[in-house]
C-alpha cells in the first residue's frame, strides 16, 4: 500500500505494463530504465535537486496515453518554417504526412528504425547518454523523468549527419500536442493528464555541420492541459558544428519536464538556444559534457512568463578534458505572479586545465509579486582555469521609462521598448531568418500580454 | 508661453523649489543661473513631468494647459523638450529606432501622418550633420558608451529631430570641451525662431557667450532673486554668487 498518496509511480509503471511494444533490441533497455525510475520514485522537495520545483499538481494527476488525433488541414502550418525539411510528431507520434524529411541525411522515425541506413548507430546511441543514468559527477543521481521517458517513449526522430556533411537548411522537428477533450470523470477527484515523451536523438558525424530547430506547441493552446516529457540527446563527433533552437510554445496550463544532453568529441562544437514562452509548470535540465579536448559548448536560454507560470532550469556542464570552453546566457522576464529557477553547476574535472567557463543569468521582474531563484554552482578540481559566473536579479530602469516619456513615447510602448531591449539579443543569435522573426513576434507578442501563440 | 508661478516643489520631503517664478515667451532665450543644489535640475525635471518630484504649491503652465494635468509624454506632444544633465543609457534600443519611434509618436498625437523609415533617415541625417553627430552613433545604442560630449550632442540631436516649441536646457554645458561647446551652441542658435522659445540652465556665464539668451535669472536656495538682460551673466561671472547674494540682500 502506497502511503505518499498522489506520488505514487504505479500509475507511469501501469502505462509501461500497457505499452504497445518497441523495437526487440529497445527491450532491455527500456526495461533497465523503468526499473531505475520505480527504484529512484519522483524526487520531493527533500532532493536538493527538486528544492524549488514543486510537482504537486502534476502527481496529483492521473496519467493517460496520449490520445491518437489525426491533424486537421493546416493546424501545423503556423509552427512551419516553410524552407525547412522537417517531421513533424503529433502526441508523441510521427505524423509522415506532413512530414518531409531532408534527403541527404538520415532521419528516421524511431517506431521504424531500420528506414535509413545508419540503424545501428542510432541504436547505439539511443538512451546510452540521456537515460537518466548518473554520468561522472557522483552526485548528480537518476533523472526520474529521463528514466520514464526512455521507458516510455513511443516514437521519436532520430537524425545522423554523416562524416563531413555540411547540411545548410536546418531541420525542424515539431512536437505538436492536441490533448482530446477531457473526458467526464466520473466521480473521481484526480483530474486526468495525457501524457507524451518525445525523443530526438541527433548524432552528428566527425567533421559535419547542421541545424536542429525543435519546436514544442500546443494546437489548440486553450484545449486543456497535457503533460509532455521530452528527451533530447545530441551526440557530437569530433570537429562537427551543431546548432540547436529550442522553442518551448506549450499551452500555460502544460506540464513540460524536458531533459536534454549533449556529448561533445574532440574540438566539436554544440550551441544551444531554449526559448520558453509556454507552460505551466516547466523544467528543464540540460547537460553538456566537454568530453574532447578543445570542445566547446555555447548553452543560452530565454523564459518570457506570466501569470502563474514557473520556469525552472537546471544546468549541468562538465569539463572533463582540458581547453574546453563554456558559455551560458540566460535571461528571464518575469511578470504576474511567475516564478523561476535558475541552477547553473559547472564541473571543472581534474584533467580538465585551461578550462573557460563563463555563466550569466539576468531576470528582469516586471510585477512585486514575480519571483526569480538564481543559484550558480561551481566545482573545480583544476587548477588552471577561468571560471566567471554572475547573476542579476532587477527591475525596469525608471530613469530609462521616464527618459523615453520625456521624449513623447506612451508609457507602455516605453515599457515595451525597455523589456524587447533586455531580450533581443537571445531572439537576434538565431540566423535562419524566417525562425529569428517567429522568436521575435512571440517575444513581442508576450510583451503585449498576447500569451504565447 | 510658459508660465510658472509661485513654484513650491519637493523631493524625499525635502524642500528644494520655495516659489520659483518664470515667464517666457515665443522666440525668447532665458538663462537660470545658479550654483549647485540652487534648485536648478529640480525646476527642469518637474517641467518635464518626473514623478518622483512633488509639486506642493503654485502652478506650470504651458500655452495656458496646466503641465501637473498632463503626463511627461503629454509634454513632449505639446512641445516640451528636456536635454538632460545626465542623458541615460539605453542598452538594446538602437538610437535612431528611438528617435524615429520619438517623432512618430508625437506626430500621432498631433494628428500628422508617421514618417516611414526613408523618410525620417532623410530627416535624420540632415538635423545630424547640423549638430555634428557621427552618423555611427546612430546605429549605437541610445547613450551606451557615449562619451560625455557625445551624449550632450545627442540630446541637441533630439531635440532637432524633434522640433519643440519650448526647450530646457539643463547643464548642456558641464563637462563639454571649447569645441564641443560651441557646436552645442551652434545647434541651438540654428533652431531659435520666432515661436520656439528656450530655457537654458547652467552653472557658469562661459555658454551663455554662445547662446545669448534675452533674459538670465539667478536661482538661490529655491526661489528667483534676481533677474535682468544678458549683462547680468557678466556680473554673475565677475562678483561670483557670494557677491551677488550679499549686493541683493543689504547695502
Amino acid at each position: 500500500m502506497t502511503i505518499a498518496s498522489g506520488r505514487s509511480t504505479a500509475p507511469y509503471l501501469d502505462l509501461y505494463a500497457r505499452r504497445g511494444g518497441e523495437p526487440e533490441v529497445l527491450r532491455a533497455r527500456r526495461q533497465e530504465a523503468i526499473e531505475r525510475f520505480e527504484a529512484a520514485g519522483f524526487p520531493t522537495g527533500r532532493d536538493e535537486e527538486w528544492r524549488q520545483t514543486n510537482l504537486g499538481s502534476l502527481l496529483r494527476a492521473a496519467p493517460a496515453a496520449a490520445s491518437r488525433r489525426p491533424l486537421q488541414g493546416g493546424e501545423a502550418a503556423r509552427f512551419l518554417y516553410p524552407d525547412c525539411p522537417r517531421m513533424v510528431f503529433v502526441n508523441g507520434r510521427y505524423a509522415p504526412e506532413i512530414s518531409s524529411p531532408p534527403r541527404q541525411i538520415t532521419a528516421v522515425a524511431l517506431a521504424e528504425p531500420g528506414a535509413g541506413g545508419d540503424t545501428e548507430a542510432v541504436l547505439e546511441h539511443l538512451g546510452a547518454h540521456a537515460s537518466g543514468r548518473a554520468s561522472c559527477s557522483a552526485d548528480a543521481g537518476v533523472h526520474p523523468f529521463a528514466a520514464l521517458n526512455t521507458g516510455l517513449f513511443e516514437d521519436g526522430a532520430a537524425i545522423v549527419i554523416p562524416d563531413g556533411a555540411v547540411v545548410e537548411q536546418p531541420l525542424q522537428v515539431l512536437w505538436l500536442n492536441a490533448p482530446a477533450a477531457p473526458a467526464a470523470e466520473s466521480g473521481g477527484d484526480t483530474p486526468a493528464v495525457e501524457v507524451s515523451f518525445p525523443r530526438l536523438l541527433v548524432i552528428a558525424g566527425e567533421n559535419s555541420q547542421a541545424s536542429v530547430i525543435e519546436t514544442f506547441a500546443a494546437v489548440d493552446p486553450k484545449a486543456g492541459g497535457y503533460f509532455v516529457c521530452p528527451v533530447s540527446e545530441f551526440v557530437c563527433g569530433a570537429g562537427s558544428v551543431l546548432h540547436h533552437t529550442r522553442l518551448q510554445a506549450d499551452a500555460t496550463d502544460a506540464f513540460h519536464l524536458g531533459f536534454q544532453h549533449a556529448q561533445l568529441e574532440r574540438s566539436a562544437s554544440f550551441d544551444s538556444s531554449s526559448l520558453a514562452f509556454g507552460g505551466g509548470l516547466v523544467r528543464n535540465d540540460t547537460v553538456g559534457l566537454l568530453d574532447g579536448e578543445g570542445s566547446h559548448c555555447t548553452l543560452d536560454g530565454l523564459y518570457v512568463i506570466d501569470g502563474s507560470q514557473f520556469v525552472d532550469n537546471h544546468m549541468r556542464v562538465e569539463h572533463r578534458q582540458p581547453h574546453t570552453t563554456s558559455h551560458q546566457l540566460y535571461k528571464g522576464v518575469l511578470d504576474g505572479r511567475a516564478r523561476s529557477v535558475f541552477n547553473g553547476r559547472i564541473y571543472v574535472h581534474q584533467a580538465a586545465q585551461k578550462t573557460d567557463a563563463k555563466q550569466t543569468n539576468r531576470n528582469l521582474l516586471l510585477s512585486k509579486s514575480a519571483l526569480a531563484n538564481s543559484n550558480p554552482q561551481l566545482e573545480i578540481f583544476a587548477d588552471d582555469v577561468r571560471c566567471t559566473h554572475g547573476s542579476t536579479i532587477g527591475r525596469l530602469d525608471e530613469e530609462a521609462l521616464f527618459y523615453l516619456r520625456s521624449r513623447g513615447i506612451e508609457r507602455e510602448q516605453a515599457h515595451a521598448m525597455l523589456v524587447y531591449a533586455f531580450a533581443r539579443e537571445l531572439v537576434e543569435k538565431a540566423s535562419h531568418e524566417p525562425l529569428r522573426q517567429d522568436l521575435e513576434s512571440r517575444l513581442l507578442a508576450s510583451l503585449n500580454g498576447g500569451g504565447p501563440r | 508661453m510658459l508660465r510658472v508661478s509661485d513654484l513650491h516643489a519637493k523631493v524625499e520631503e525635502q524642500k528644494i523649489l520655495k516659489g520659483v517664478d518664470l515667464e517666457v515667451n515665443a522666440g525668447e532665450v532665458h538663462a537660470v543661473m545658479g550654483p549647485n543644489g540652487s534648485g536648478k535640475s529640480t525646476l527642469a525635471q518637474v517641467l518635464a513631468g518626473r514623478e518622483d518630484y512633488d509639486v506642493t504649491a503654485g502652478s506650470l503652465e504651458l500655452d495656458g494647459d496646466d503641465l501637473q494635468e498632463m503626463a511627461p509624454e503629454e509634454r513632449a506632444h505639446a512641445g516640451l523638450f528636456l536635454a538632460f544633465q545626465y542623458p541615460v543609457e539605453i542598452p538594446g534600443v538602437g538610437n535612431s529606432y528611438f528617435l524615429k519611434a520619438a517623432l512618430n509618436a508625437i506626430r500621432k498625437a498631433r494628428g500628422e501622418d508617421e514618417l516611414d523609415a526613408m523618410d525620417f533617415l532623410q530627416l535624420l541625417r540632415k538635423r545630424a550633420e547640423l549638430v555634428d553627430v557621427d552618423e555611427a552613433l546612430l546605429r549605437r545604442p541610445v547613450n551606451e558608451g557615449f562619451s560625455g560630449g557625445e551624449k550632450k550632442r545627442n540630446e541637441i540631436l533630439q531635440m532637432a529631430v524633434l522640433e519643440p516649441r519650448l526647450a530646457v536646457l539643463d547643464e548642456t554645458d558641464s563637462g563639454l570641451d571649447i569645441d564641443a561647446l560651441k557646436t552645442v551652441a551652434a545647434g541651438v542658435n540654428a533652431l531659435r525662431s520666432e515661436d520656439r522659445a528656450f530655457v537654458v540652465i547652467t552653472h557658469y556665464q562661459r555658454l551663455l557667450n554662445y547662446i545669448v539668451p534675452d533674459h538670465v535669472h539667478v536661482l538661490l536656495d529655491g526661489r528667483i532673486v534676481r533677474s535682468g538682460g544678458s549683462e547680468l551673466a557678466l556680473e554673475l561671472e565677475e562678483k561670483g554668487y557670494t557677491g551677488l547674494t550679499n549686493g541683493s540682500s543689504g547695502d
